[in-house]
C-alpha cells in the first residue's frame, strides 16, 4: 500500500512539475501557479510516506498556502502577455540540455559511490514532538534569529512596496 | 502501515473524494448537459452585446502583494507555534525547561510584536490611503 | 533532553541584544516622536540613537572576557570572536556617520534599523560553528542589505541595482543552502567540526566535490570574487552610499570570516592542494582559480572606470581575490594561525578603509550631484580636507607603506609564501598578487591625479564637509595610518586571541 502511494505521489509530482514549466495546452502563467500548487501538494504526500508530519503540514501550509498565493497576485500585477509569446529559445535548449546531461551524469556517479548517512529506513523521529525538543533545546538560537529575519522581511516588504510620495 | 501514517488514510479519501466529485461534475455536465457544448459562434457576444475589447484580466492593485507578504510572514511565525504547542507539556514537566520554554516562544512573538506593531501604524493593514 | 544554561546564553548574547534594542528604539523613535521634523533633525536623530546602541554594544564587548561554547557550537564567544564583532560595530558606527546628513529617503528609522539588524546578523555569524545559524544569520544580514540598497527610489538607477543584488544575492543564498545541505547529508552533522569528523569518510566522494564547490560559490557570491562578481559594481554605485559602504566592509569581514571557518574548520581534510604543478582537488584549488580571476579582472577592469564608486566596486572584487590567498595558506596547519591574523587584520583595516573612502563619495556627489571622476578636478582646491583623506584611503588601498593597506598586503603575502613547507607553491599566486597590485597603483592614482593635479573650475565655491562627516572621514584616516605605522596595536591583540581560542 506504502509503495503504491509512493508511486502514485512520486508520479504526480514528477507530471505536474513538468506541466508547471512546459504546459503543452496552456501557456498562461495562472496555469502554472496551480500546478505548482498540485506539486506541492503532492510533495507532502511524500513527506507524510516518509512520517515527516512537520515537514507535509509545512509544505501546505506555508508554501500552498501563502507563497502561491503571493506567486498569483504578482503574477496578476504584472503584465504577462509577453510571457505568453515566448517560445524557447536556442540558448535556453542548448542551456537546458547541458544541466540534463549534467544531471544525469551525476545520478549515474554519485549512487554508486556516495553512501548517504541518512539513507535506509525512514527513523520515525521525524514527527513534530522530536523536532519540537530539538528546535527549542539545540537549535533555539536559529529560531529566535528567525523572528529578526521576519521583523526585516516585514519592514522591508512594507517599505519597498510604498509609492514615494515624491 | 503503521498507527501514525494510518492516520492519513481519512486525509487519502478527503482527496480521492475531492478529486473524483469535481471531476464526475465536469464529466457528467459535458455529457449530459449542453453546458459543455461550445462552438465558436456561441462563444461570440449576443446580437448587440459588444464585442470585449482590452484585457479581460485587469491588472491587480500593489496592494494585495502587501497583504500576501504579510500573510506569508505571519504564517510561518503560526508554523513555529505548531511543534511549540506540541512539546509544551513535555517540557512543562521538567522544572529546568519549564521557564525556558515559555521565554523562548515570548521573546520570538515579542520580536514580532515589534514587527507587528511596526505594520500597524504604518497603516499597512488598511486597505483605503 | 538536557537543561541548557539558558541564563549564561542570555548573558553571551547581551552584544546582539543591546543592538537589536537600538534597532527597535530607533525605528519608534523616528516613528513616535520625530514624524512632524523636518528630514535632517530625524537623519540626525536616528543617527544618535544608532551611535549610541552600537557604544553601549562596544561597551558590553569590551567588558567581557568570557571563553564560552554553547551548545556544539551554535553559539561561540571567545576573544576572537569580540574582536571580530568590535570591527563590525565600529564599521558600522562609522557607516551611521556617513549617513548621518543624507536624504535619499523619507524612512529614516527603518534606514537605522536595519543597518543595526544587519550588523547583528554578521555578528551571529562570526560566532556560531553551526552550519543552520549560519545560514539563518547569513539570511538576516542579506535580507536587510537588500532593502537597504533598494531604499533610493528616485533614480530607476538605483532600482535597477537594487534588483540585481537581490537576485544575485538570492540565487547565491539557493546554492549555499544545497551545499550546506549536501555537506549535511554527507556527514550527518551540523556543527562544523562533527562535519569535519562525518567527512573523513567521503572524501573521494563526487558528491562532496558538488557540495564544496556549492558552498564556496555561495560565499564567491557574498565577498564578489570572479566569477561571482557581477553584481558588485553595479550595487556599489547603485545603491545610497552608506548602505553600499556597509555592504563593502561590515559585510565582507563577516562573510571571510565564517567562509574561512567553514573552509578550515568545516572542510578539513578535503583542502586539496593549490600548489603550482601539483593540483590535488579540494577547496584550495577551487580558491586558487577564484583569486587569481579577481585579482586579474578586477585590476583590469578597474583601470576603465570613469565612475568612482565603480572603481571602489572592482577594486574590492581584486582585494577579495588577495584575502583568498590568506584563506589559501590558512589551509596549511603550519601557517594557520599567522594567515588568519594576516587575514583578520587585512579585512579589519580593508573595511576601515573602504568606509572612510565611500564617506568621501558621499560627500562629493552629495555636493556635485554625481561621482564620476572627471569631476573630482580641482578637489584639492575646494577641499583640502576630502582630498587629503581620499588621498590616504587609496594609496592605503594600493598598498603604499606607511598605510595599512601596505602592511595587510605584505601579511597576506608572506603568510601565502611561507604556507607550503615543502616548497613555494603558492608563489605563483603571490607572483600574479604582485603584479597585480602594480596595475592597481595605476588607477587609483589616476583619481587622485584628476583631484590634485587638475584644475578644476576655478569659479567653484569650497565644499563645506558637515562635522558628522569630517568626524568619521578624520577618524577613519587617521585610523588608516596608525594601523599602518604601528601593525602590533591590532596584531598583538589578535595573535593573543587567536592563541587563546581553539585553533580558530
Amino acid at each position: 500500500m506504502q509503495d503504491i502511494l509512493f508511486y502514485v505521489f512520486a508520479a504526480l509530482t514528477l507530471v505536474c512539475g513538468f506541466l508547471v514549466v512546459a504546459n503543452p495546452i496552456s501557456r498562461s502563467p495562472v496555469t502554472s501557479a496551480l500546478f505548482l500548487v498540485l506539486t506541492i501538494v503532492s510533495l507532502s504526500g511524500l513527506f507524510v510516506l516518509l512520517h515527516a508530519f512537520f515537514l507535509a503540514a509545512v509544505q501546505i501550509v506555508v508554501y500552498a498556502g501563502a507563497a502561491l498565493v503571493l506567486f498569483l497576485f504578482v503574477i496578476m500585477m504584472l503584465d504577462l502577455k509577453a510571457e505568453e509569446r515566448r517560445r524557447i529559445t536556442r540558448l535556453g535548449l542548448i542551456g537546458g540540455g547541458l544541466v540534463a546531461v549534467a544531471m544525469a551524469w551525476l545520478f549515474r556517479v554519485v549512487p554508486r559511490e556516495a553512501a548517504l548517512v541518512a539513507s535506509g529506513p525512514a527513523h520515525v523521529e521525524g514527527s513534530t514532538p522530536a523536532l519540537g525538543a530539538l528546535l527549542f533545546t539545540q537549535y533555539l538560537l536559529p529560531f529566535e534569529a528567525i523572528s529578526l529575519v521576519l521583523v526585516a522581511g516585514m519592514v522591508g516588504a512594507i517599505l519597498l512596496s510604498r509609492k514615494e510620495p515624491s | 502501515m503503521d498507527s501514525q501514517l494510518s492516520q492519513y488514510l481519512p486525509v487519502l479519501m478527503l482527496a480521492a473524494v475531492a478529486v473524483a466529485a469535481t471531476a464526475g461534475m465536469m464529466i457528467l455536465s459535458m455529457m449530459l448537459g449542453k453546458l459543455g457544448r461550445r462552438s465558436k459562434a456561441k462563444d461570440t457576444a449576443y446580437e448587440c452585446g459588444m464585442i470585449p475589447v482590452g484585457n479581460p484580466t485587469p491588472r491587480l492593485s500593489m496592494r494585495f502583494y502587501l497583504v500576501a507578504m504579510l500573510f506569508i510572514l505571519f504564517d510561518i511565525e503560526v508554523i513555529f507555534l505548531y511543534p511549540w504547542a506540541v512539546v509544551y507539556r513535555r517540557f512543562l514537566e521538567h522544572p529546568a525547561m519549564a521557564n525556558p520554554i515559555l521565554f523562548s516562544m515570548v521573546s520570538f512573538l515579542g520580536v514580532l510584536l515589534v514587527g507587528y506593531l511596526y505594520a500597524l501604524k504604518k497603516r499597512a493593514f488598511e486597505w483605503r490611503n | 533532553m538536557t537543561g541548557v544554561g539558558y541564563s549564561d546564553l542570555l548573558a553571551a548574547l547581551a552584544p546582539e541584544t543591546a543592538l537589536v534594542l537600538a534597532a527597535v528604539a530607533v525605528l519608534f523613535v523616528d516613528m513616535g516622536l520625530m514624524r512632524s521634523a523636518p528630514l535632517r533633525q530625524r537623519f540626525l536623530t536616528a543617527c544618535a540613537v544608532a551611535g549610541l546602541g552600537c557604544l553601549v554594544t562596544l561597551g558590553i564587548l569590551a567588558s567581557s572576557g568570557a571563553h564560552l561554547r554553547f551548545l556544539d557550537g551554535v553559539l561561540v564567544v571567545d576573544s576572537l570572536t569580540q574582536w571580530v564583532k568590535v570591527f563590525l560595530v565600529v564599521l558600522t558606527l562609522f557607516t551611521a556617520g556617513i549617513s548621518a546628513q543624507a536624504e535619499f529617503t523619507e524612512h529614516v528609522g527603518e534606514y537605522f534599523a536595519l543597518v543595526l539588524l544587519a550588523t547583528v546578523g554578521m555578528m551571529f555569524l562570526v560566532s556560531t560553528e553551526e552550519i543552520l545559524m549560519i545560514f539563518v544569520s547569513l539570511e538576516l544580514t542579506s535580507l536587510s542589505l537588500y532593502v537597504l540598497a533598494a531604499l533610493d527610489k528616485r533614480t530607476r538607477h538605483a532600482s535597477e541595482a537594487a534588483l540585481k543584488y537581490f537576485l544575485f544575492g538570492s540565487v547565491a543564498a539557493a546554492f549555499t543552502l544545497f551545499g550546506l545541505s549536501l555537506v549535511y547529508g554527507l556527514s550527518g552533522a551540523t556543527n562544523l567540526t562533527g562535519i569535519a569528523a562525518g567527512l573523513r569518510a567521503h572524501r573521494s566522494d563526487p558528491l562532496l566535490a558538488v557540495a564544496v564547490v556549492m558552498v564556496i560559490m555561495g560565499f564567491g557570491f557574498k565577498v564578489a570574487v570572479v566569477p561571482f562578481h557581477l553584481w558588485a559594481p553595479d550595487a556599489y554605485e547603485g545603491a545610497p552610499v552608506p548602505a553600499a559602504a556597509l555592504i563593502a566592509s561590515g559585510s565582507k569581514v563577516a562573510s571571510f570570516f565564517v567562509l574561512a571557518k567553514i573552509a578550515v574548520l568545516g572542510f578539513a581534510g578535503v583542502e586539496g592542494s593549490g600548489a603550482w604543478g601539483q593540483l590535488r582537488a579540494g577547496w584550495l584549488p577551487v580558491l586558487a582559480v577564484l583569486a587569481v580571476g579577481s585579482m586579474v579582472l578586477g585590476n583590469l577592469t578597474a583601470i576603465a572606470q570613469g565612475h568612482l564608486r565603480r572603481l571602489l566596486a572592482y577594486s574590492a572584487i581584486a582585494h577579495a581575490g588577495y584575502v583568498l590567498l590568506g584563506l589559501m595558506a590558512m589551509g596549511y596547519p603550519s601557517q594557520r594561525s599567522a594567515a588568519l591574523a594576516a587575514v583578520l587584520y587585512y579585512v579589519a583595516t580593508y573595511g576601515l578603509t573602504t568606509v572612510g573612502a565611500f564617506g568621501v563619495a558621499s560627500v562629493i556627489e552629495r555636493v556635485l550631484g554625481n561621482g564620476r571622476i572627471d569631476a573630482l578636478a580641482g578637489l584639492s582646491r575646494r577641499s583640502p580636507l576630502l582630498a587629503l583623506c581620499l588621498m590616504v584611503f587609496l594609496l592605503s588601498l594600493a598598498g603604499i607603506p606607511p598605510l595599512a593597506g601596505f602592511f595587510g598586503k605584505f601579511g597576506l603575502f608572506t603568510a601565502a609564501m611561507g604556507a607550503d613547507p615543502a616548497g613555494l607553491g603558492l608563489l605563483w599566486l603571490v607572483g600574479i598578487a604582485i603584479a597585480m597590485s602594480t596595475v592597481s597603483l595605476y588607477y587609483y592614482l589616476r583619481v587622485l591625479k584628476q583631484a590634485y593635479v587638475v584644475a578644476g573650475d576655478e569659479e567653484a565655491s569650497r565644499i563645506v564637509v558637515p562635522w558628522t562627516d569630517r568626524l568619521v572621514l578624520i577618524a577613519a584616516a587617521v585610523g588608516v595610518f596608525l594601523l599602518g605605522a604601528l601593525p602590533e596595536l591590532l596584531l598583538g591583540p589578535l595573535a593573543r586571541a587567536i592563541a587563546g581560542g581553539n585553533g580558530f
